[in-house]
């Protein structure tokens, strides 16, 4: 116990020995930090926003009003047979009306507008939902068929399915660029506290050659650098957070205008996971300041 | 760990040479060197430059591995010693070098202490041993000094003192009193009679011819890496 505070203190004196150098090490610390929790942070947003998109487009068929029965279901069954899709929903023509009268319950004006026509001027619909938004594609084909036109009025699902390729290359593009960087960063961080603690070991030189004669043991010597890591990732990821949640509370209205869906909250998805999210970047920081300083530990304090 | 038993020596070297690779080129530091301590012993290694007093001194607290030969200390073979186990053996002896070896932003207690922190002993441990050597060394009242604040000879007693506070059986010392006065050095040596009478060991090197022949102990004198005498009660011959 006397030990382990005797190590963190030694770890401290190392950590502000040379205070420049554990800046500049902190600082990168913390950038790499931040840029690897954002990339991850907008991966989850971005596959957030592609699930929510996903779930709510389909493909409404609105079929001509005097179509019959029979040529409604050989529709009904010819997207049936596809493996494509997930499910269909038949709204006729009355529920239409229905739906319609119940949605302006209380606007008289436009209630006794439809009413006074003598037939019911809303068409059937035909909602697809498909397995997966690639499939829309597919569905579309199978139906806009001659063989189908004279039933067939009108087929909506174009919108949705804009906005699902941009999120979808957005956040492939992001994952890639994700992993990537991070790898790039990460290395950075590596090597600067690895150099940073060599110096620490080197400006150290002296003090460590006294500890190993008078039988320090090589915990002793060893710990305090790898507390002097362990340090700059804690810094490094309280300061990553610091910045981040600002930024997060910022960002997070533009990025639902420019997704325009209010639905996507990244500051909601921020405070909700905010636990997670901290543990993630402690424990980032604290891994790469462990391998940093044991490699730098490994290599440089036995030659002392 | 085996501890030393009466009858068995501090310090046997058999048949120990070492060899330096410097750049190279092989230097030969020690050859065929043969010599035994017992416990009690106060032992002066002398010779003149580069003859290999440092050596023997690197090879008995295991800075160095003999090329040829073994070396046994305080009951370790110092040629199978592991690399984790040299701490343990390090705090079976203190060890006390030409330059002291003091860390200059701490106190002389501090200094003391040190070697009793980053060995994991408790502060009431330290606190109680660090006055007894300080006291042993006659450096009681100067605790609160730094290095810079000290003569040559005092910041040697502080190396002194610290090499003491694992109560070791053996101290070495390497040119202790080289860099001091005549008055200074005979006063370190005194401190080194003192401990020596309380049963601890002592082997120095030095060059110092007359301490050496003020003393009257064993003197073992080297001569390019060899002995070339061992007396009993000896003195300076070069
Ligand atoms: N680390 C080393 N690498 C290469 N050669 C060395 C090394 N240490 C010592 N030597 C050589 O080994 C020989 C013996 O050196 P050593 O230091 O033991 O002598 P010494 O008797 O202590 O000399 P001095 O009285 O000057 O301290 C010398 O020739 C020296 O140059
Ligand atoms: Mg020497």
């Amino acid at each position: 116990m006397i030990n382990l505070l005797r190590i963190l203190k030694f770890g401290v004196k190392n950590f502000f020995r040379n205070i420049w150098l554990s800046t500049a090490a902190t600082s990168i610390m913390i950038l790499t930090i931040f840029t690897v929790s954002v990339l991850v942070m907008l991966n989850l947003v971005g596959a957030m926003a592609v699930e929510t998109v996903k779930e709510k487009v389909d493909i409404s068929i609105y079929l001509q009003p005097e179509s019959t029965d029979n040529q409604i279901n050989q529709v009904k069954n010819k997207l049936l047979s596809l493996p494509e899709v997930k499910s269909i929903d038949y709204t006729s023509k009355e529920e239409a009306l229905r739906e319609f009268q119940q949605e302006h319950q209380g606007n008289d004006l436009i209630l006794s507008s439809i009413l006074e026509l003598d037939e019911n001027p809303l068409q059937p619909t035909l909602v697809v939902k498909a397995r997966y938004p690639e499939d829309y594609a597919v569905i579309a084909d199978t139906i806009n068929v001659d063989e189908y036109k004279s039933i067939i009025g009108k087929i909506d699902f174009d919108d949705n399915k804009e906005v699902i390729n941009r999120l979808t290359n957005l956040t492939q593009t992001l994952k890639r660029v994700g992993v990537g960087l991070s790898a790039v960063f990460g290395l950075i961080v590596v090597l600067v506290v690895y150099n940073t603690i060599r110096l620490t070991i080197y400006t150290q030189k002296y003090e460590i050659r006294i500890m190993k004669l008078v039988g320090a043991t090589n915990n002793f010597i060893r710990w305090p650098f790898i507390v002097e890591g362990v340090i700059y990732g804690l810094v490094g990821s309280i300061g990553a957070f610091a910045i981040m949640y600002p930024l997060v509370e910022y960002f997070s209205p533009l990025v639902s205008n420019f997704l325009g869906e209010q639905s996507i909250d990244m500051l909601a998805y921020f405070n909700e996971h905010i636990v997670k999210i901290f543990l993630f970047e402690i424990a980032a920081g604290i891994l790469l300041g462990v391998i940093s300083s044991l490699l730098a530990v490994r290599r440089y304090v036995h030659s002392i | 760990m085996p501890k030393s038993k009466k009858d068995k020596p501090i310090v046997a070297f058999n048949k120990v040479s070492k060899i330096y690779d410097k750049y190279r080129q092989e230097v030969v530091a020690l050859e065929d060197i043969d010599f035994s301590v017992a416990k009690g012993e106060f032992v002066s290694i002398v010779g003149r430059s580069g003859t290999g007093k440092s050596t023997i001194i690197k090879l008995m607290i295991a800075e160095e591995k003999p090329t040829e030969g073994q070396v046994g200390v305080l009951g370790w073979d110092l040629n199978k010693i592991k690399d984790r186990q040299v701490p343990e053996f390090r705090r079976q002896l203190g060890v006390v070098f030409q330059d002291y070896k003091l860390l200059t932003r701490k106190t002389v207690y501090e200094n003391v202490a040190y070697a009793m922190v980053v060995s994991g002993q408790s502060v009431v441990k330290i606190r109680k041993t660090v006055p007894q050597v300080l006291d042993l060394v006659g450096l009681k009242d100067k605790g609160r000094r730094f290095p810079k604040e000290l003569s040559g000879g005092e910041q040697q007693r502080t190396a002194i003192a610290r090499a003491l506070v694992h109560k070791p059986n053996l101290l070495v010392a390497d040119e202790m009193t080289g860099e001091l006065d005549a008055l200074y050095a005979w006063e370190i040596m005194e401190i080194l009679l003192k401990i020596n009478q309380m049963g601890t060991t002592v082997i120095i090197a030095t060059h110092d011819r007359d301490i050496v022949n003020k003393i009257n102990k064993r003197v073992i004198t080297l001569e390019e890496g060899r002995i070339i005498r061992d007396q009993k009660q000896g003195d300076y011959l070069l």
